[in-house]
Formats: C-alpha cells, sequence, structure tokens
C-alpha cells in the first residue's frame, strides 16, 4: 500500500510537471510572452524595456530550465499588477473555492438516493421523471442559471445578497448559498444519472437474487448491498464532476464577485498578467492531482479486492 | 392473414427490414425520444435556412425600436427607402432594436456549427490516435496514453482560457481548443475498443488472407467503432455548445459583431433589469437544444446496448407480435 501510494503519487507529480511544461510551450512557443504581459497600444521601447526585465530575451533552454527550476519553490514570479508573489495570491484565494466546491458538491450529493429511487423500476414512472430531469438540469448552462437567480432571488424576492463576499466565517453564509446553488445542478444531475445506470447494472446480479431469497428487505438490499458495489463507480463519477468542478467555478465565481482561483484566473488574464495566471493554472492542476489520488484510495476502502501493490 | 401467406411475403433482406422496422417502432414508443428529435430537426432547419425562415433581417438595428417587449408591434424605418412599416416581434428586441428571434435563429447557426465542427475535429484526431495506440501498442501507446493522462488533468474551461488568451480569441481557435481539450474522450474509447477487437479471430483471418494494416483498420476494425463513437459524438455535441456559451459569455468566445448565444446572453446581461427576455431567451435556446442533443444521444446509447434495447421495446405492440426478442 505505502509502496502504491508512493508510485500513484510520483505518477501525479509527473502529469503536473508534464502540464506545466505544455503550459511553458504554449505561452512561450505559440504565443509571445511580451504581447501576453503588455496592453495592446505598448510602445517598442516599453516592451523592450520589458524583455529585458523579464528576462526573455535570454535563450528558450535557460528559462525552461529556470521554470522548472523556479517551480520547486512554487516561485511563480511577482504579479505584475498587485506587485506581489503570485504564490500568496493563489493560496489567499484556495480556500474560497475549496469552501464553494464543498458546498456545491454537497448539495450534489443529494443526486445519490434519486438515482436511488429511479432504479428501482426502470422505465417505471419515477425513473422516467429521474432521468429527464435529470438531463434537464445539465444542460442549463450555468452562468444562465446563476443570472437567473440573481434576478429571481435576489433582486425579485430580496431574498439573499446579488453577489459579494465577507469572508468565510459564519457572517458570510449568506453570499455563498447562490453560487453554490448555480453550480449544484450538474453534480446532482450526472450523480443521479450514473447511480441509476449502475444501481440498474448490479440489480441483475446474482447477489441481489440471493440477499432477496434469504428474506432481506428491499431496503436493505438496496441500501447495503446494492448501493455498496454501485458505490465504485459513483466515486470515479463524483471525482470526475469535482476535478471538472473548475470549469463551473470560474464564471459562477466571476457573476457573483466570489474571490477564488476562477476569479483571480480571469482578471489575471484581463490584466495581461502571466504569473498569476501560471500560478492559477498550477493550483488548478494540483487541485485535480489531489482529487483524483483521494478517489483511489476511497475505492480500496469500498472494494477491498482491488490489492495495490 | 395466416403465418404461412406472411412467411412467403417477398421482401428485401427482411433482417434488415425488421431491425429498422423495430428501431422505428423503439423511437416512436418514446415520446419524450420524438419530441427531443423534432426539435433538433426545427432548431438544424432553421440554422441552416436561416436567412429564408428568419422574420426580419438579422443586422437590422431599429434604434428607437430597442427593447420591445416579446409579442408586441413595432414600427420599424426601412434603411434605404425610409418608409415606416409595422413589424411584429414575436420575441421582442434587443437593446439596438433587432428582433430577438431572428438574431436567435443566426445565432443557432454559429452554436450548432461550433458543437458540431468541435465534435467533428476531436473526434477525428482522438479517433486516429486511439487506433494507433490500440493497435500497435509499445512505445506509441505509451506516448499517446502518458498524453492523454496530461490533458485529462486540465479542466477544459481552464484549457480554453488559456489557449484563448495566448490565440486570440475567434471561431477557429474555439475548433482548435475543442480538438485539444477532447480528444482524449475519443481516444480512450477507440483504443478499449481496438484492444478487444485485434484479440478476435476475424481480425487473425483478415490477416492471414494478406491484408495490409490500413485495410485491417479501416475495413475491419473502424466499422466496429461506428456505434460507439456516434453515441459519444452526440452527447459530445451538447456540452461543446454549452462550453462555447460560457465561454463568449466570458468574452473570450465569438466576437461582435458575429453572435452566438453565449454573446447575446453577455451583451443582455446589463440589461437584465430592464428587459429580461433579452437575457432569458438565448439561455432557454441553449438549455432546450443542450437538452434534446442530450436525451437523443441518451436513446442512441440505449438502442445500442443490447442489454439496454429491450426495455426500450418492450411495450411495442408490433415487436410483440413479430415475436421479436432482443
Amino acid at each position: 500500500m505505502r509502496n502504491y501510494m508512493i508510485r500513484r503519487t510520483a505518477h501525479s507529480v509527473l502529469i503536473v510537471l508534464g502540464l506545466m511544461a505544455l503550459l511553458f510551450f504554449a505561452v512561450n512557443i505559440l504565443g509571445d510572452p511580451v504581447t501576453l504581459l503588455v496592453e495592446e497600444d505598448a510602445s517598442q521601447e516599453a516592451i523592450e524595456a520589458l524583455q529585458k526585465k523579464m528576462g526573455f530575451d535570454r535563450p528558450l533552454h535557460v528559462r525552461f530550465g529556470e521554470f522548472y527550476w523556479n517551480l520547486k519553490t512554487l516561485d511563480f514570479g511577482k504579479s505584475l499588477r498587485h506587485r506581489v508573489d503570485a504564490r500568496g495570491m493563489i493560496f489567499d484565494r484556495l480556500p474560497n473555492t475549496v469552501a464553494l466546491a464543498i458546498v456545491a458538491w454537497t448539495l450534489g450529493a443529494l443526486g445519490v438516493p434519486l438515482g436511488m429511487i429511479a432504479a428501482r423500476r426502470p422505465r417505471g414512472m419515477a425513473d422516467r421523471v429521474v432521468n429527464v430531469l435529470s438531463f434537464a438540469i445539465v444542460s442549463i448552462p450555468q452562468f444562465w442559471l446563476a443570472l437567473m437567480l440573481i434576478l429571481l432571488v435576489a433582486l425579485k424576492w430580496g431574498v439573499l445578497p446579488t453577489s459579494g463576499f465577507e469572508g468565510l466565517g459564519p457572517g458570510g453564509w449568506k453570499f455563498i448559498i447562490l453560487p453554490a446553488l448555480a453550480l449544484c445542478p450538474r453534480i446532482l444531475g450526472r450523480n443521479a444519472q450514473i447511480t441509476r445506470a449502475t444501481m440498474i447494472d448490479e440489480l441483475g446480479k446474482q447477489y441481489v437474487a440471493t440477499a432477496r431469497a434469504k428474506g432481506l428487505s428491499e431496503g436493505v438490499v438496496l441500501r447495503i448491498h446494492v448501493l455498496k458495489n454501485a458505490s465504485i463507480s459513483i466515486v470515479t463519477m463524483m471525482g470526475d464532476e469535482l476535478s471538472g468542478f473548475m470549469n463551473g467555478a470560474v464564471v459562477t465565481e466571476v457573476i457573483f464577485g466570489w474571490p477564488g482561483i476562477g476569479k483571480l484566473l480571469i482578471d489575471a488574464i484581463n490584466a495581461r498578467d502571466l504569473p498569476v495566471v501560471t500560478a492559477a493554472v498550477f493550483i488548478a492542476a494540483l487541485f485535480v492531482m489531489v482529487i483524483n489520488l483521494t478517489v483511489d484510495l476511497i475505492y480500496q476502502w469500498l472494494d477491498p479486492r482491488i490489492a495495490y501493490k | 392473414m395466416t403465418d404461412d401467406a406472411a412467411r412467403f411475403q417477398p421482401r428485401v433482406n427482411p433482417l434488415v427490414a425488421l431491425w429498422r422496422h423495430s428501431l422505428v417502432q423503439a423511437f416512436l414508443n418514446d415520446p419524450v425520444t420524438v419530441v427531443s428529435g423534432a426539435f433538433l430537426v426545427l432548431v438544424v432547419f432553421s440554422a441552416v435556412f436561416a436567412p429564408w425562415v428568419a422574420p426580419h433581417g438579422n443586422r437590422d438595428q431599429q434604434i428607437p425600436m430597442r427593447h420591445i417587449a416579446p409579442f408586441s408591434i413595432g414600427v420599424a424605418t426601412d434603411d434605404v427607402t425610409l418608409q415606416k412599416e409595422e413589424r411584429y416581434f414575436l420575441l421582442g428586441t434587443d437593446h439596438l432594436g433587432r428582433d430577438m428571434l431572428t438574431r436567435l435563429i443566426y445565432g443557432g447557426r454559429i452554436s450548432l456549427a461550433v458543437g458540431v465542427i468541435g465534435v467533428l475535429t476531436s473526434g477525428a484526431i482522438g479517433t486516429f490516435l486511439g487506433l494507433m495506440a490500440g493497435f500497435y501498442r509499445g512505445v506509441v501507446d505509451d506516448i499517446i496514453m502518458r498524453t492523454v493522462d496530461v490533458f485529462m488533468s486540465v479542466p477544459l474551461l481552464l484549457l480554453a482560457l488559456i489557449v484563448l488568451y495566448i490565440l486570440g480569441p475567434s471561431f477557429t481557435n474555439i475548433i482548435i481548443v475543442f480538438a485539444a481539450g477532447r480528444w482524449m474522450l475519443y481516444c480512450r474509447v477507440t483504443r478499449g475498443v481496438v484492444m478487444s477487437l485485434r484479440e478476435q479471430t476475424f481480425i487473425d483471418a483478415a490477416r492471414a488472407i494478406g491484408c495490409s494494416d490500413q485495410r485491417l483498420v479501416v475495413r475491419h476494425i473502424l466499422p466496429n467503432l461506428i456505434t460507439p463513437l456516434l453515441t459519444m459524438a452526440a452527447l459530445d455535441v451538447p456540452s461543446n455548445i454549452l462550453t462555447e456559451s460560457t465561454l463568449s459569455f466570458l468574452g473570450f468566445g465569438i466576437q461582435p459583431p458575429d453572435s452566438s448565444w453565449g454573446t447575446m446572453l453577455s451583451q443582455g446581461r446589463v440589461y437584465i433589469l430592464s428587459a429580461w427576455w433579452v437575457v432569458v431567451m438565448p439561455g432557454v435556446a441553449i438549455f432546450l437544444t443542450a437538452l434534446s442533443f442530450n436525451l437523443f444521444g441518451v436513446w442512441m446509447r440505449a438502442v445500442s446496448d443490447p442489454l439496454q434495447r429491450w426495455r426500450w421495446l418492450k411495450a411495442t405492440k408490433e415487436a410483440k407480435q413479430a415475436g421479436i426478442s432482443f
């Protein structure tokens, strides 16, 4: 197990390093880093001065080496706009995104019982309703839902604030509800779909007949026997959704003014602040990596047959 | 009619007729699929024939007629003749007095084009690499699959933002984003199918009679991939449409004067309080289109899966009478 963890972590680290190489390649070869930093109407002198200052006049391999060397200490350089370390900025924002993820994901977990209800009678009425609804809620554009929530809940009914942030403490709970509501439908729908599909699969297996034959109630069969076996697929799906969480988080954070990694990234791109962009991409990749590792660990707990050597 | 008479009725390839028959029955038997299919036909038709279907001109601005509510009549002035005429605005007008319905139809052109072309590009790249990986194995497989791992660890929107930040926003660059951000899905599926196929006897047989690798792949392996790939593609189109609209909304996608549904939303966002329809309509268009694609794709997946197909056919009277058991 320990060896497996070491190997698995090494693999993940390699992936993140590969990703950073890809980013370096994209910035330096596909694009021109200096034009990514300056405003469109910058003078030639300003561009050359910046080129010298940032060291872009040195050969590519030297800069590539330096880029990786600095990665070791998570040194992405100073933010051009805010004049502080990009590293500090991402670590300031990370807890906000994580908090949003946890709340949205908890709401989304409600999809599991919905999927279970649907699976009891495939093609039955409950199944049809859950099936169509689950596809309906994953088809809603998240940013549009966010706007509709603002329009109805915040502006028309005045129940919750339209946007903003007042810390993660108990005083700021009002501000997290709407962003989380805008984010959760996708997770909810996917959870319902995958639970339904795997439960239907599992229900056709022999052990279910055995469990029923020995007189267990349908509820016990479903909740204890079938759900545990189905949960491997469900956990995979949840992991995927959580790592894809960044997709929705970017636009939701922008709309609700939630100071997380997504908003940081968009602001940095708009301000042409390359160091912060690099740092935000790095932390997002790290986020995905940690989630995938966690999912792997949960697998073993769910299915002891999976032996890690 | 007796059984004998039915049996001796002349038919062209009865198996094919039966298959088609049951598929059509399965389709008609499910109202949800019929509705979503019909809606898709409508959307695609109006997008393709936009200039003939749209009630007014796409860029026909009638500034005095701005933000007219849905289901109302406004007075428009012709640019050239300066003649005034009454116009019916079914879905209202936007902030420049352009007809919303017309804008939606033209916007659908771009949104659908991005969705479909994006799927075709990423599907072609992914399928090709998946074929290489699954067929040749070894080093080729290792390199391709490690690359897949790296790409899988980037959330699509993040990749899109970076690529569009570097290359600048445009239709072509959005397609590049989808090609770079979605090919892994097709690659994985293709590789999986190819790996299970290449061990089978018919491949050995084909090789034994002297098929070249190219012929083996194109004539013997590729046909087996059509169903899983088509199903994936049908489910990938809506996700591309949603991503494109998000990008356009953030200002990194389709740029004015061209507009997709996402662009319309981002332009209308500031008027959300005074003219709700400017924000609601494009969102509904995206939602219904994505939903129809999803429902249709799911039906395709279910019907192409022998383990699930019977559920969709069970209630079909014709299937029962014909004694088809799946």
